[in-house]
């Protein structure tokens, strides 16, 4: 009971801490001085270098699901629905969430285990001795890189991931091309795509600051850095989930 | 406790209470202002809370609510402001699916009847067969046809009956017996009576030859008594057309009535017709449209009439401000009475405000002298008493509202002052109010915003009621000046209303 009670303090704590975090970092985003070269290098890390594998995962998600959706359809005769089908789930909800959870992979446990060297080797204290501010220097590119470029990524796997289901239904199953298209246009309208990149923002900010928020507390040693990164990934992961619901929800009744 | 686990604790449970707020209240953004009517069914399966409302197959509103009320549903619609409905709409519930889910379908009504407002009753409910319905009425065929035949068997089962049908049959098959025996003498006496008149007719075909010659004998002597009648009506001759004279003059004397009487009938017709014109006063009660909505129109005053005058809507709420520098909270009960007609309120409440009032009473006592021996020498006397109170304090406001601009005047906080709100758009509204002007330290002023997000006083969802508010609070004090955040809410109380329509007006 005392364990339990001592893990609910520590869990109020950390949000503490976060909440913290949050708002220190919050504070430093329209702070001067804007560091640009330090925006576009994260930029880079972030967005163009993550162009082929959101590339490939996407193209798969689409492909995977007209292969499955035009078996489900034959059953009623109506294949054509595919592209209907996997333009709106892709735009309001696989797009975003596939491309985050790639990006949480891939630079998000990058983020936390760069943080959490710097502060085992006490990088970050010494940047505070030069009166640098660490969170200005090192967290806010991060940030702002990542809500720029996550919606363009969401767009690009928008667009791929349809390429893959055309293939694969129109090449490969034989699916009508023009029933195809008609039906995509006929249901996906522009809020769909909208929302998803919304959500894909947000999820960015989510992401960039729960990843640097692990980094900066991360443990002491290699251990500490790994077990810091670990947690970022899957704290991150199940954030963004849970956000994307909340924010599913409150689109369905605003936007449609 | 520690700074980060207060801090923690904080965020999180005002995220999550905000989260569930916004999502809770999401669907009212947007969906613009709408009004309540209701309708009783006699039945309500298959219709479901939140489900769509349509005229024309167009959505023009929500079910809110479904509730028993005697032995019917009451149905609750929130009907957008813009679609009019009239007295004589329809309500009917129809089926949509196989699944038995329904929705509510209305129709508007001939647009001769009064408009229905907040809270009218649609009288017209058109009940459709539903799937229900029909499986229904199939089970109690079924049943029925059941029982017929359970009957039957046990009817069959009891030996007495057995016997008794036993016995019918017996004598079913005497008298079909007997019958037979009957139609067989029957036809024995048939074939007799048909060889009799046979015989018969042949007699008669001898005699006919004689008959013959009678017959014209007869003809003859008609004849001649043609010819003698003929002789007699010649001699009377006059009379015949004396009579027939005075025939003429009737019919004369008739075809002069009905000359008249056409001409009265032209009058008549011609008398319809300035009515049907819509000359005259007649005929303009009898055809003027305008005549008549303006009676409608008259009616409809009398009934807001009555209602500004005795449906003064009644507002209960509380809204508690916390006070950053002083730590401290600002409390306060209000009654709000809303005449019907909505351009002024009148407001009642209690506020327990931190800030204490130090009320200062100098007694100046001057006793002269009269010269006496045992009177003391004269002196004044001064006694000055200072009391801080930081009781309950009331508030009696009377606003009159001028579009988006409110004046309030009255007690604020058991002293006199003025306020002023004002509302540039329908969700903030900003606020400064000037009391205690007799206060060592100046006119105690007040300056807030208050938000309104989804506020709706009428709505039965809670979230709906409630607001926040932030702002100054004794901004020239000097040293006293503090800055509040609050938050209250503040609703209609229907059953209150009814208590104010007991309170004596004169």
């Amino acid at each position: 009971m005392e364990a339990f009670g001592k893990q609910i303090h520590d869990l109020f704590e950390g949000l503490g801490r976060f909440f913290v975090f949050l708002g220190h970092v919050l504070r430093n985003i329209p702070r001067r001085p804007y560091r640009w070269r330090l925006l576009g290098e994260q930029v880079e890390r972030i967005g163009v270098r993550s162009v082929p594998i959101i590339a490939l995962s996407s193209m798969a998600i689409g492909m995977i699901f007209s292969l499955q959706i035009t078996m489900l359809m034959a059953m009623f005769q109506a294949e054509t629905i595919v592209g209907a089908a996997v333009g709106l789930t892709l735009a309001r909800e696989l797009a975003p969430v596939i491309t985050t959870l790639m990006l949480i992979a891939k630079n998000g446990s990058a983020m936390t285990a760069e943080l959490g060297t710097m502060r085992v080797t006490e990088q970050l204290d010494a940047m505070q001795t030069m009166s640098v501010d660490p969170v200005h220097y090192l967290v806010t590119p991060r940030v702002v890189a990542s809500v720029i470029t996550f919606p363009i990524l969401t767009a690009m796997a928008n667009v791929v991931g349809l390429i893959g289901s055309y293939v694969v239904a129109v090449g490969m199953l034989d699916v009508d091309p023009g029933g195809f298209f008609d039906q995509l246009y006929w249901f996906v309208e522009p809020e769909d795509v909208y929302s998803g990149l919304i959500k894909a923002a947000v999820m960015g900010f989510m992401m960039a600051v729960i990843c640097s928020y692990y980094g900066f507390n991360s443990g002491r040693g290699a251990k500490g850095v790994g077990e810091a990164s670990t947690r970022a990934v899957v704290t991150s992961s199940v954030g963004i989930l849970v956000a994307d619901y909340i924010m599913a929800d409150l689109m369905l009744k605003l936007l449609y | 406790m520690s700074r980060y686990l207060k801090i923690g604790l904080f965020v999180t449970i005002t995220s999550v209470g905000l989260i569930l707020y916004v999502i809770q209240t999401a669907e009212v953004v947007g969906s613009g202002r709408t009004y309540t009517i209701h309708a009783y069914v006699d039945d309500a399966s298959g219709l479901l809370v939140d489900s769509n409302v349509k005229l024309a197959g167009v959505d023009i509103g929500r079910l809110t609510d479904i509730e028993l009320d005697g032995n019917r549903a009451r149905l609750t619609l929130e009907i957008r402001e813009d679609v009019q409905l009239h007295d004589d709409a329809v309500v009917a519930k129809a089926t949509e699916s196989m699944l038995g889910t329904a929705t509510v379908s209305i129709n508007p009504g001939t647009g001769a009847g009064a408009l229905l407002g907040d809270g009218d009753v649609v009288r017209n409910v058109r009940q459709s067969a539903t799937i229900s319905d029909a499986v229904g009425s199939a089970n109690q065929l079924a049943t029925n046809a059941a029982q017929l035949v359970d009957e039957l068997n046990r009817y069959l089962q009891d030996e007495n009956t057995v016997e008794a049908l036993n016995e019918i049959v017996q004598v079913v098959r005497e008298t079909a017996r007997s019958t037979s025996e009957l139609l067989e003498q029957n036809l024995l006496i048939a074939r007799s009576t048909m060889q009799n008149i046979q015989s018969f007719s042949a007699r008669l075909d001898q005699q006919s030859v004689d008959q013959l010659a009678r017959v014209q004998e007869i003809l003859d002597s008609t004849a001649s008594l043609t010819a003698r009648l003929d002789s007699l009506v010649g001699s009377s001759d006059e009379s015949m057309a004396a009579s027939i004279r005075s025939i003429e003059s009737n019919l004369d004397s008739l075809q002069r009535v009905l000359a008249s009487l056409e001409e009265s009938a032209g009058n008549v017709q011609q008398i319809t017709q300035v009515v049907r014109d819509g000359e005259g006063n007649v005929g303009r009660l009898i055809n003027d449209d305008e005549l008549y909505t303006r009676a409608v129109r008259v009616t409809e005053k009398a009934e807001s009439f009555l209602d500004s005058t005795v449906g003064l809507g009644v507002q209960v709420g509380f809204r508690s401000e916390y006070l950053t520098q002083q730590v401290d909270s600002r409390n306060e009960f209000q009654l709000r009475l809303v005449p019907a007609s909505n351009d002024k309120y009148y407001s009642l409440g209690v506020v327990d405000s931190p800030t204490e009032r130090t009320v200062v009473r100098t007694t100046e006592t001057v006793t002269t002298g009269t010269g006496g021996s045992a009177v003391p020498v004269p002196q004044d006397t001064v006694t000055t008493e200072r009391t801080t109170n930081d009781d309950l304090k009331l508030n009696l406001q009377l606003a009159r509202i001028w579009g988006p601009v409110t004046v309030r005047a009255g007690v604020f906080e058991s002293t006199a002052g003025v306020g002023v709100d004002l509302k540039p758009v329908g969700q903030v509204e900003l606020s400064a109010e000037a009391y205690d002007f007799g206060a060592d330290d100046g006119a105690y002023i007040r300056g807030y915003g208050t938000l309104y997000p989804f506020y709706d006083p009428d709505s039965t969802n809670p979230l709906r009621w409630l607001y926040l508010s932030g702002g100054v609070d004794d901004a020239m004090g000097v040293y006293h000046r503090d800055y509040f955040v609050g938050a209250g809410v503040r609703f209609t109380d229907q059953d209150l209303r009814g208590l104010v329509g007991f309170i004596p007006l004169n």
